[in-house]
């Protein structure tokens, strides 16, 4: 009997860490998800991008004007 | 023709863009420029791109040395076409970081983007913008901001990781 009642805290202590480990790693991939870092294979949006600046459809933000 | 992001400007500066240029030096200082920042919008997301477009003069006012375009919707389609893997993620915050440090050991790192499309409330949006916009002015000159952005922003590590535990208790509360 006294061997159950001293396994719980430890089962408790368990599922806790579980869950915080769970919950950390959902977070992170959320945090991935909306702050994505990017590398070369976003070459062809930056030429798409670079194309519509060079030809003047798209000039820099400047408050006051219509967007 | 798409119709264009803005009425032309007299004030504008002509823009000679090379976004896949080697790397210059960073910024020494807070004046120089570091970014090209694209807002891609297709305004999937009403309420964000409320949010954002309302804020951009302050964003700008915060930014200035950078340069910020907004995409018409009509060209952030094209642009999401090319990528169809972010349709639905915008409004998106495209940096392109102009001082990239190259190689493997950044993992060929050109930047980063801020994805709001997948917030359905505003004010957990104008939150992430006020911490994209915070992380943005603290590490303008930091040499490897990849570095920063998955230690920082994705709480990497364990510094992190007491970052997020600490957020989760907040909002249990």
């Amino acid at each position: 009997m006294n061997e159950e009642i001293s396994i719980m805290p430890i089962i408790v202590g368990a599922l806790a860490v579980l869950y915080f480990g769970y919950e950390v790693d959902r977070r992170r991939h959320q945090l991935r998800e909306t702050f994505n870092v990017f590398d070369k294979q976003e070459s062809t949006i930056a030429q798409a991008l670079e194309h519509l600046v060079e030809s003047g459809q798209l000039k820099p933000y400047v408050p006051g004007q219509a967007t | 023709m798409p119709r264009k992001t803005a009425k032309a400007t007299e004030t504008a500066p002509t823009v000679d863009l090379d976004l896949k240029a080697a790397p210059p030096p960073r910024p020494a200082n807070d004046q120089a420029k570091r970014f090209d920042i694209f807002l891609i919008d297709t305004g999937w997301n009403a309420a964000i791109s409320k949010l954002v477009r309302t804020h951009l003069p302050l964003f700008y006012e915060y930014q200035k040395h950078e340069s910020l375009y907004l995409l018409s919707p009509e060209q952030s389609i094209e642009i999401l076409k090319r990528s169809p893997e972010y349709i639905g993620r915008d409004p998106i915050l495209l940096v392109y970081d102009l001082c990239a440090p190259p190689g493997r050991k950044h993992r060929n790192y050109h930047g980063f983007r801020l994805s709001l499309g997948r917030f359905k409330h505003p004010e957990q949006a104008l939150s992430r913008v006020q911490e994209f916009l915070r992380f943005l002015i603290a590490h303008r000159s930091s040499a490897a901001l990849d570095v920063e952005v998955r230690r920082e922003l994705h709480r990497e590590g364990a510094q992190g990781m007491i970052k997020i535990l600490r957020e989760a208790s907040t909002e249990l509360l």
